[in-house]
């Protein structure tokens, strides 16, 4: 992946001194500026501009292609694995161009998580598949371990299920429990941002009512960023929606008003179940 | 004019007569090696050393030999393999580098034994001065055990689905951390089961070995572990003969009374060997899976 | 309160160590991949450069190698070139691989359907161990059987001393049956369900449905494996030297001793002096095989050229 057009506000950045006062608050914890995606010549998504506030959950829709997903997966660089994939615009977190040459790419992945759409524990036991992370950043102390497994457990509401079995394999749980444990697994380093891509689609109606009450508790302390096929889902978790057709942001705004009275004809179209 | 019908019955007649007589080829294989072969496996034959003139000798060097040499490829050729299956499965591009790079794996697997024991011979032996020796013999049997091993590797590992790796970067680990750290772990079960395989075919090689391993072993002495000692069963640099070159040799110019009862016996043995790594193929690798996953 | 923070002090910027083991891992892999290329290169340029120099240094001549039937490359003709008329085992090495592959190929294709077509479960659980059990067994083993069964059978119920062709190609044929037989299962199982079902919907039988969807479909593959087969075959030393007798001259019968390449290989190398005419020549027949087997590996490319890996 090359990285296209490093802008200069960030080059010049090693002198840049940033005041964190009552406006840095309502700065938006993640925006993006025209941010396009190329797969080779095709182009997934075009002229992007988004805006994620902190302690907020929003939905991204739109039919299949539509490019929300190769949209969330530019969040935190996942696209730059992907041979032939090329991105322009800016993604700014914290007001920092994520592209810029002199991010880490791997903290950035640290500082927003990803939950995937199927749950994908890895060959490893309950406590190794939540603590890897953690061990593998730095953390050695057992004691402080144990804290981070527990407490991202109980945040993914999956503590109490576990706790006495946390050396078994955690590929002897069930759908529901891998993916919550996918999301302890992404909780234990302690991000930002939490963008997960159809994190339900491939559970059943109870596991995706956990997963969903999860969404509303978790968004007290982080930023969430959901793309979903289902609009109720949308409209009961998130607090904004942007829909998203052929590549484009067509509409973002409070939810409510999205579901209730979207300004684009389109989005109207799409939500009451017109349009694939 | 036969109708279809009939041209179908016949033809299924027929493909059950090819399946009967693969079975009954193995099952003629088998039981000729082990009928005459089992009489001959005692602690003593497989123990004791081989006799020149007269009968009664086992094949004890020649077992030790096998394994040690088998032991010394894997050394040799794993760490090479790993690297080599891992960089084409994670990190080749595709361009004409990595195309050629394919190209001459492939042609190094397809090359005939013969041929990789007669490079051993020219470099291992006479250029680098090693004579016919384990060490020569090992380096010759992990070229030979090489490209297979490189296709284990690089095959397990793809058989990783790619959403284990994307979880892996996503947690931000490095490509180099996420394949060592997840990948390998999880391809690590079919990985043993190719290895071992691999092992099979190494253990039962000849060819490869005759000009590099050599034919002869010296006496033994089985009480002295330094490797730097000349009659070290662990000295690389003295010849050695394994069981499949022994089988080859005595029936070429064995002048023992009993040499064909002494590959009857040294022939079962191999066999039983082999089916042992088959076997533990299967077994080894299910056990490593359910080991590791829950820890 | 202002707190003021430096844009680089952002975690974002920390530099961490996971990038520099990243260089160092993707350097140590590709040095891997380089060495196994270079061996090849490696064994490429030894055997070439030995093989060439019983024509460039010891005067050979090539018609004859191809053309001549007396082998004999310690003696030398009259005008000084030494007498290197490789036919007999030229003739020996492409009558083994070639009688053994038209004999395995029906068994093997037969089997393979067997285990795809008629019975998958049986095939399964009975044909699949057993093929893989054969394909393990050490070629080493194949010869000394060969030698003491298949040579005394030949001798006592044919003709000849049972040294021969017909003994190499029996124990190749079985040698490299299991291999062709499981390549061969592969390609089969490669042709599309729908297929099948489109024929058996057409009111084909079974045999039909095999012989003009399947074996026509799966050819290139099928073609594949016999060829992987015959270069194995080509390939082989000890099994075949165990049983074909060694001599050299042209046969004229399969029951009468002959030799290939690589059992004069096998033979001579250990008789002849490093540097000398002889045992150039031996190289030369070492350049043979290895020219064969590029052969085979690019014939085998070539047919499979648009089936994706």
């Amino acid at each position: 992946m090359q990285t296209v057009a490093v802008p200069s506000r960030v080059l010049s950045s090693q002198t840049h001194v940033t005041a964190l006062t009552g406006p840095e608050l309502t700065r938006p914890k993640l925006e993006t500026d025209r941010l396009s995606v190329f797969y080779g010549d095709h182009q997934a998504v075009s002229d992007v501009c988004l805006t994620f506030k902190k302690n907020t959950v929003t939905a991204l829709i739109g039919p299949s292609g539509c490019g929300k997903s190769t949209f969330l997966r530019a969040l935190n660089r996942m696209n730059d694995s992907i041979e032939g994939c090329r991105m322009a615009g800016e993604i700014r977190y914290d007001g920092i161009e994520l592209q810029s040459r002199q991010v880490n790419v791997l903290e950035v992945r640290k500082q927003i998580g990803m939950v995937f759409q199927r749950p994908v524990p890895f060959a490893k036991s309950i406590y190794k598949n939540v603590a890897y992370g953690p061990i593998r950043h730095g953390v050695k102390k057992k004691k402080e371990l144990d804290r981070i497994v527990e407490d991202s457990l109980r945040k993914a509401a999956l503590w109490d299920e576990v706790k006495d079995f946390l050396h078994q394999s955690a590929l002897r749980l069930s759908g529901g429990q891998q993916q919550r444990l996918c999301i302890a697994r992404a909780l234990a380093m302690q991000p930002d941002v939490l963008l997960l891509d159809e994190p339900a689609s491939a559970l059943d109606p109870v596991s995706t009512a956990k997963i969903e009450e999860l969404i509303g508790q978790l968004k007290k302390e982080i930023t969430i960023i959901i793309v979903t096929h289902n609009m109720q889902q949308a409209r009961r978790i998130s607090d904004e929606t942007a829909y998203f057709y052929m590549g484009r942001m067509v509409e973002h705004g409070p939810t409510e008003q999205i579901f209730s009275n979207p300004r684009s004809e389109q989005t109207r179209q799409y939500i009451s179940g017109q349009i694939g | 004019m036969m109708s279809a019908k009939q041209a179908d019955r016949l033809a299924t007649a027929g493909l059950y007569a090819v399946a009967g007589v693969i079975l009954a080829l193995l099952a003629g294989l088998l039981g000729y090696v082990f009928v005459k072969g089992f009489p001959m496996l005692s602690w003593q034959f497989i123990t004791s050393p081989p006799q020149i003139f007269k009968g009664g000798g086992g094949v004890g060097p020649q077992l030790f030999n096998s394994f040690y040499l088998l032991v010394l490829t894997l050394v040799f050729s794993l760490p090479v393999a790993l690297g080599a299956g891992i960089y084409l499965a994670e990190y080749a591009k595709d361009n004409w580098l990595t195309r050629s790079i394919r190209i001459s794996v492939e042609v190094l697997s397809s090359l005939p034994s013969i041929v990789v024991g007669l490079f051993g011979f020219l470099f291992f032996v006479i250029y680098m001065g090693w004579g016919f020796s384990i060490i020569s013999g090992a380096l010759a049997l992990s070229v030979f055990n090489l490209p297979l091993l490189v296709r284990v590797v690089e095959q397990s590992i793809q058989s990783v689905p790619r959403t284990q790796r994307e979880a892996g970067w996503a947690l931000g680990f490095s490509k180099w951390e996420t394949i060592t750290n997840i990948v390998l772990p999880a391809a690590l079960p079919g990985l043993i089961t190719g290895i071992i395989l691999a092992a099979g075919r190494v253990f039962g090689e000849a060819a490869a070995l005759i000009y590099t391993a050599g034919m002869s072993t010296p006496a033994l002495d089985f009480t002295d572990w330094n490797p730097l000692s000349p009659v070290s069963p662990l000295n690389p640099f003295r010849p050695a003969e394994t069981m499949a070159v022994h089988i080859w040799k005595i029936n070429g110019e064995g002048i023992m009374p009993d040499a064909s009862a002494i590959s009857d016996g040294a022939a079962a043995l191999l066999i039983l060997s082999i089916l042992l790594f088959n076997l533990s193929a299967r077994f080894v690798g299910r056990f490593v899976f359910k080991k590791m996953s829950a820890s | 309160m202002a707190k003021l923070v430096k844009e680089t002090e952002h975690p974002l910027f920390k530099k961490s160590s996971k990038l520099r083991t990243e260089r160092f891992g993707k350097g140590l892999t590709f040095a891997a991949v380089l060495l196994t290329a270079l061996l090849t290169a490696a064994i490429f340029f030894l055997v070439i450069s030995k093989g060439l120099s019983t024509f460039f240094v010891n005067g050979g001549s090539v018609k004859e190698f191809f053309t001549g039937s007396t082998w004999n490359p310690g003696q030398k003709h009259e005008g000084g070139s030494p007498i290197i008329g490789a036919l007999p085992f030229l003739t020996g090495s492409l009558a083994v691989t070639g009688l053994s592959a038209l004999i395995c190929t029906p068994l093997a294709i037969g089997a393979a359907l067997f285990m795809s077509e008629i019975s998958p479960k049986a095939g399964r659980k009975v044909m699949q161990p057993v093929i893989e059990l054969l394909v393990g067994i050490p070629s080493v083993v194949y010869g000394f059987i060969g030698l003491s069964v298949v040579v005394p059978l030949l001798r006592d119920h044919v003709t000849g001393s049972g040294f021969g062709i017909a003994a190499g190609t029996i124990v190749l044929s079985v040698m490299i049956l299991p291999t062709v037989t499981s390549l061969a299962l592969d390609a089969i199982q490669a042709v599309p369900r729908s297929l099948r079902e489109a024929s058996l919907a057409l009111g084909s039988t079974r045999w039909q449905m095999i012989y003009k969807v399947i074996l026509k479909t799966a050819k290139p593959g099928l073609l594949m494996a016999v060829i992987f087969g015959m270069a194995r075959a080509f390939g082989e030393a000890l099994a075949v030297q165990m049983v074909i007798g060694n001599a050299s001259v042209i046969p004229h019968s399969l029951f009468e001793p002959a030799s290939t390449l690589t059992s004069i290989l096998t033979m001579g190398m250990g008789y002849t002096v490093l540097g000398t005419a002889e045992n150039n020549a031996l190289w030369t027949l070492a350049l043979i095989l290895l020219l064969m087997s590029l052969a085979f590996t690019i014939a085998v490319r070539w047919i499979g050229r648009g089936k994706p890996q």
